[in-house]
């Protein structure tokens, strides 16, 4: 029968891939923190992460942990494209054009993907794919484990950006009053191109971590945007780390539940916990009073 | 006819020309205008082209999972019946008709029942098909069917194995294939014959499936038929394969009921994800049993490299048997140098349920012609219920195919095939067309190099 050995090997495994969720969620919950807007191709971003690192692979050799970077920079440099071209022009407009037009970003970049890249699945072999320790019951896949550290790596390089770098401490302050950084002689526009470029970056990272231990392919985006949205709003609104801290938790629930509810339904049992803990705390887990 | 239409056109435009002078007319109307113009013109065109004289091509209409979850194996499919149409197109087409071409119209399923609904309604109305295929997954193939027996419009589905489309006493619907009660079926044949060859190894049987209809039908029908055989059924799971990225849970959910055998059905990610899981949990049943779909595809074989080696799949189809069946090696050749790879269950079903659908449109020409819609699709139905193919004129290993009053092929069977060390499916059973021996149990992922 299910032993609580099954358990601890549930919620590492949980941990493992939560931390990816995590990744995808922080870079939303950025873009949502500081500019209002709800990014709904955040997956899509995290798709092309994860393409770079395929293509850096197959074409070039390049072990996927070091186009970590790499994807990092590409998906930078689209995401501050796409902020000059498309998001700037709808930050003042109504909710709904923003919708759509991230939408609409979503739509280019995924059947863009699909046209150009075919809608086959991919896989990358890494060398250290088929290691795998063991620790009694508890197995960890050694691309999972990199996952991990390299997910908590980033998060850790970003909350060390955001207290200490200038632009850090600027884009803080853009967050929390617009107008106030603005007269303070901040570049709020930059600002915003920084912040849509790492949001989708931080993603991209979690994209190309999921290409060492999941197949690839155009639609990956949307399971992870739908999850993004549940770590955002579980976490609190704009609340980078809560989303963090979310993701992992997210990740806990779905695996342990799986263990004594049919698997069909985890996903449903993380949401109704997101239902839950916002019902007793509308703001989300770590998410402060709203301006 | 063109040429009138331009000194027309010039003629137009000169006193348009004309009249803009006289009246002092703005240059962004006269744009308009033009644009009006040319519009009508070519449309008239277009119009006089059509209509009248021979019928040169006839419309079929294909609902697939174009884009989505599914877009490959689409793709895979669509590949299947483009090949197919092009043979039956370049050997005269349909000689009944004068030798009319038959043009496939793809819908787009995307995966979802209710958009491939909307899909086939519009080929049926707007584009007028004489006749549907399609669309690949059970939920689809079922809103499309109720879709063409609202219109009469008959539907010939080559590859969508739920057994309740055929249960509901359609007129119009006819399959191909045979169905997941008839591949459990096999599926136990199968397992009592590894039973009497390797003494009775197997007792206790585990399920894993996913939640959509085709999953959940699989592994209902594996649950009646193996216990109605005696089997002990262990533990049944699902899961949700759009979104599931670790399968550590399912597999230790498996692994503490230890079952001798494990059935799965699943699609590609997630049947590589299954893989990966069961090694990396080290879960050892003796044998692995899929139900083909993701265990299958082309992409799959590519990318679960040797930890995808002893598993068994039920099949439909398989590249080896191109050595006990002379057409079908004829016909993956030019396949393999048009498109780069092998037929596959899919495309090979499609490719077949293309030429069935040719030889009723062959026996309906005789009786009716497309001028008249409601009358050829009626004729096609007609000569679809009659049909009857014998096996070597398939690249099937089937007996044939002729429908029974469901419109279910009855001369149908599957085959089982296990991918042995070199990365390929050999097929093991039936025995008539078997090409290799099994590897029975299959060795322990600690045992392996």
């Amino acid at each position: 029968m299910i032993g609580l050995d099954y358990v601890a090997n549930a919620v590492v495994s949980g941990i493992l891939i939560g931390s990816v969720y995590s990744l995808v969620g922080m870079g939303l919950a950025l873009i949502w923190g500081i500019m209002d807007v709800i990014n709904f191709a955040q997956g899509d971003y995290m798709m092309l992460g994860a393409f770079v690192t395929y293509w850096a692979f197959t074409l070039a050799g390049v072990d996927p942990l070091l186009s970590v970077p790499l994807s990092f920079l590409v998906t930078f440099a689209l995401g501050v494209l796409t902020q000059r071209v498309v998001i700037e022009r709808v930050l003042d407009a109504p909710m709904v054009s923003q919708i759509t037009a991230t939408f609409a970003v979503l739509l280019m970049i995924r059947y863009g993907a699909e046209a150009a890249f075919g809608p086959y699945t991919k896989r990358i072999y890494v060398t250290y794919a088929d290691v795998i320790y063991r620790f009694g019951t508890i197995s960890l896949q050694l691309p999972r484990l990199i996952a991990f550290f390299v997910s908590l790596g980033v998060a850790v390089a970003f909350y060390v950006f955001l207290k200490t770098t200038y632009t850090g401490v600027a884009l803080r302050a853009v967050s929390q009053n617009r107008m106030a950084a603005y007269l303070m002689g901040i570049n709020v526009r930059k600002m915003y191109w920084i912040a849509f470029g790492i949001g989708v970056g931080i993603s991209a990272v979690g994209g190309t971590l999921v290409a060492t231990f999941l197949p690839i392919h155009p639609e990956m985006g949307g399971f992870y945007a739908l999850i993004a949205f549940i770590v955002v709003v579980f976490g609190g609104f704009g609340s980078v780390f809560g989303a963090y801290i979310s993701g992992i938790i997210i990740g806990v629930t779905e695996s342990v539940s799986a263990l004594f509810i049919s698997p069909s339904l985890k996903d449903v049992v993380a949401f109704l916990l997101f239902i839950a803990i916002i019902l007793v705390k509308p703001t989300g887990l770590f998410g402060t009073e709203q301006r | 006819m063109e040429r009138y239409i331009c000194k027309a056109a010039d003629t137009i435009r000169s006193k348009v020309v004309a009249l803009v002078r006289r009246r002092g007319l703005s240059k962004s109307l006269l744009a308009a205008i033009v644009v009006i113009v040319v519009i009508i013109v070519a449309a008239a065109v277009l119009m006089m082209q059509g209509g009248g004289g021979a019928v040169k091509e006839v419309k079929v209409g294909v609902v697939l999972p174009l884009s989505g979850k599914l877009a490959e194996t689409g793709a895979d499919l669509k590949r299947g019946l483009e090949f197919a149409v092009e043979e039956i197109n370049k050997a005269g087409g349909i000689k009944s008709l004068g030798g009319a071409k038959i043009v496939l119209v793809f819908g787009d399923s995307a995966g979802k029942p209710e958009t491939g609904a909307a899909e086939a309604e519009r080929l049926i109305t707007e584009e007028k098909v004489v006749a549907m295929l399609g669309s690949y997954q059970s939920a689809v193939t079922k809103t499309v069917s109720e879709v063409c027996e609202r219109y009469h419009v008959p539907m010939l589905n080559p590859e969508s194995t739920s057994p309740t489309l055929t249960a509901r006493g359609y007129k119009w619907f006819f399959r191909t294939t045979p169905h997941d009660e008839m591949f459990a079926k096999q599926h136990v044949d199968f397992v009592n014959w590894l039973n009497k060859k390797y003494g009775n190894q197997i007792k206790k049987i585990a399920i894993i499936h996913e939640d959509t209809e085709w999953g959940t039908a699989t592994a209902k029908a594996w649950q009646k038929y193996f216990s109605e055989a005696g089997y002990q059924i262990v533990k049944v799971v699902s899961y949700h394969a759009a979104t599931i990225t670790s399968m550590d849970s399912e597999i230790d959910t498996l692994k503490a009921a230890n079952p001798d055998l494990v059935l799965v059905a699943s699609y590609v990610q997630d049947a590589i994800l299954f893989v990966q899981t069961a090694k990396q949990r080290d879960f050892n049943p003796k044998a692995i049993l899929a139900q083909d779909a993701g265990f299958i595809n082309p992409s799959y074989v590519k990318q679960v490299g040797k930890d995808g080696f002893y598993i068994f799949s039920r099949e439909v189809f398989n590249w080896d048997l191109g050595q006990k069946i002379p057409k079908l090696k004829e016909v993956n050749d030019r396949y393999k140098a048009k498109y780069g790879v092998d037929l596959n269950g899919n495309s090979a079903r499609d490719y077949t349920g293309a030429w069935v659908l040719y030889y009723a449109l062959e026996e309906a020409g005789k009786k009716a012609s497309p001028a008249n819609l409601e009358e050829f699709r009626k004729a096609i139905r007609d000569a679809l219920a009659s049909l009857n193919i014998p096996g070597d004129k398939l690249i099937m290993p089937w007996k044939g195919v002729k429908f029974d009053s469901n419109g279910q092929n009855t001369l149908g069977q599957g085959i089982v095939v296990q991918m042995m060390d070199d990365g390929k499916y050999h097929t093991v059973f039936p025995e008539e067309f078997a090409t290799a021996e099994p590897v029975f149990p299959m060795p322990k992922w600690s045992e392996r190099g």
